[in-house]
């Protein structure tokens, strides 16, 4: 053996030694030691917080029924304000752009969509830990480690308990508590939406530069989405209900905030939006359509020799939201 | 009737139907036009291959659907309860790879490929459903699943239920999925029959994602989910609605 190759040996144990040193020093241990003792309830915390709270870049892969697309993300938080760039790789060029609570989706043809500021009253939407903790619809379990993207995370397991919702497998970072994977599946065990990073880093700073729209020098159109209108043949202070809500599942909007004919409900982990719309030529086909985890539901119902179209869409299996949407009534 | 439609229907008979002519068939408004063809044809096909016609003078759907009327509904029983736990799993299974096969090559020569896997359940069972698979069989519904109250979980689902799915828009990534409850107590035949659902059009695609973007909307004003609404957004958009 040659004296370089003893020197290379003896500067490689060296390294191993200071860096066992440094996993092994008693911060870690503790850092360690209380990451292991979290439970679930406490992991889904960390990842509400983290994914407002920390600062991060990466690529993700976003798969849903049989088509799948690669974003890139930039996320900052400063001033106590999330800003987000969620960006298309894949076709043509599309962005979404948060700040704060103001959204903006810019698509690729350049038309740029804001979303509404929904005003939410119900405090479900601000706790969401505490609300898991207390409904009885999801069995939580802590899988164990596992690695993803080079990095230690922890598994979840959020089993649904009844047919009228999804279960989900998540992947939390196990230094910030960030989602790093997650997988959507039905009561059989199908695979309907799956998410995952391909890279990410946790940057201290971002530039403002890094959150700019690559589209925002060229927008030619600003749609806001319309609200719903009503039937001129119906009064116009009607108010609708749903007689029928999926056990666990609580309104997260007042009806009066959305403009009287949508509903919102949630069980702190899937959300749906219920319309209420008059009937038009160019309605969704009554029955359900379906893309991922998403179904939308339409139906024409009739209340007093008046009809009116009901449509239920969100992340529920689509015989709930077919039972959501028969039960929809005015609220007379 | 167009010579399109005459196609679809000829190429469902020869098990060469893909699933847009599958749908035009399903979508067709002139049902009893629709029936007569379908009868021309399975004459002239019985002719050629030198079978009996009388067969096709026999229509079943009247009192196929006056027996389900009649029929009591069904009760749960720890046997039956066994078998239909069996037939979930089993139409669940048979639901996966029907959708998996769909993506790859469209055909109604599945539906008799998945029946051999039906021929395997509980006998009394087959009894039950049989009377509700006969009327999908008479409307071309492709895939027929049967539910039952308690095996899903289902809270007040009282009532049988078929599900008759089409097929996705190949070119929007859609699929569609017509639910459709079917009473065994009631006697308006017009509720026994499973509603044929059109095809997912670009403008229905167009609807759907006006949907999405304000479900997003309400879904990322509750904070919780993070990005993934509007990564649900971006996904759809991606592949060109």
């Amino acid at each position: 053996m040659s004296l370089f190759s003893l020197v290379q040996i003896v500067f490689g144990l060296l390294c191993l030694s200071s860096l066992a040193n440094a996993d092994t020093s008693p911060e870690n241990s503790l850092a360690e030691t209380l990451v292991s003792e979290n439970t679930p309830e406490q992991w889904l915390e960390k990842m509400q917080l983290a994914s407002m709270t920390e600062n991060y870049q990466g690529t993700f892969m976003f798969s849903r029924g049989g088509m799948s697309s690669s974003m890139s993300i930039v996320h900052r938080y400063q001033n106590d304000e999330e800003q987000e760039l969620l960006k298309q790789l894949d076709g043509e060029m599309g962005e979404i752009v948060r700040q704060g609570n103001q959204v903006m989706c810019v698509f690729p043809d350049n038309r740029v969509v804001q979303l509404e500021k929904a005003k939410y009253s119900n405090k479900i939407v601000q706790s969401f830990s505490n609300f898991m903790a207390d409904q009885k619809n999801y069995r939580l379990e802590n899988v164990g480690e596992c690695r993803q993207v080079e990095r230690p995370c922890i598994k979840l397991a959020i089993k649904a308990v009844d047919q009228h919702r999804y279960s989900y497998f998540l992947w939390l970072d196990k230094q910030t508590g960030l989602l790093l994977k997650s997988a959507l599946k039905n009561s059989e065990g199908v695979d309907l939406e799956r998410f995952q990073y391909t890279n990410i880093t946790f940057p201290e700073k971002i530039s403002d530069k890094a959150l700019e729209p690559m589209n925002a020098g060229s927008l030619v159109e600003h749609v806001i989405i319309p609200s719903v209108q009503k039937d001129v043949s119906w009064p116009p202070e009607i108010m609708w209900r749903s007689d029928w809500v999926p056990p666990g599942f609580m309104p997260i909007s007042g009806n009066d905030q959305l403009g009287g004919n949508v509903l919102v409900f949630s069980d702190g982990l899937a959300n749906y939006s219920v319309f209420i719309e008059k009937i038009e030529d160019n309605m969704m086909p009554e029955g359900a359509s379906q893309v991922g985890a998403t179904v939308a539901y339409a139906l024409t119902l009739t209340f007093n020799s008046h009809q009116y179209g009901v449509t239920v869409i969100g992340e529920i299996p689509a015989m709930t939201a077919m039972l959501v949407a028969e039960s929809v009534k005015p609220n007379m | 009737m167009d010579d399109r439609i005459k196609e679809s229907i000829s190429a469902l008979m020869d098990d060469e139907a893909n699933e847009l002519e599958l749908q035009r068939v399903l979508s067709h408004a002139e049902k009893d036009e629709l029936l007569d063809t379908w009868k021309t044809y399975h004459r002239i096909q019985s002719v050629l291959q030198h079978e009996q016609e009388g067969f096709f003078s026999i229509d079943i759907s009247q009192s196929v659907s006056q027996a389900i009327a009649k029929e009591a509904p069904l009760t749960l029983n720890d046997d039956l309860g066994k078998s239909l736990e069996g037939t979930s799993a089993n139409t669940n299974k048979l639901s996966s790879s029907l959708n998996k096969s769909s993506l790859q090559s469209p055909s109604t020569g599945q539906v008799s490929n998945n029946s051999v896997k039906i021929d395997r359940l509980d006998a009394r069972l087959m009894t039950k459903i049989s009377s509700g698979l006969a009327i999908a069989a008479s409307l071309f519904v492709a895939f027929v699943f049967v539910l039952q109250n308690g095996i899903d979980g289902g809270q007040g689902l009282n009532e049988r239920l078929l599900a008759s799915e089409s097929a996705k828009n190949s070119a929007s990534e859609f699929q569609s999925i017509s639910v459709v409850r079917v009473s065994s107590e009631s006697s308006n035949a017009s509720k026994k029959q499973p509603k044929i659902i059109v095809e997912f059009t670009e403008e229905h695609a167009r609807r759907f994602n006006e949907y999405l973007l304000r479900h997003a909307e309400h879904s990322v004003a509750s904070s919780h989910a993070g990005m993934m609404p509007l990564a649900r957004v971006a996904s759809v958009n991606a592949v060109g609605i």
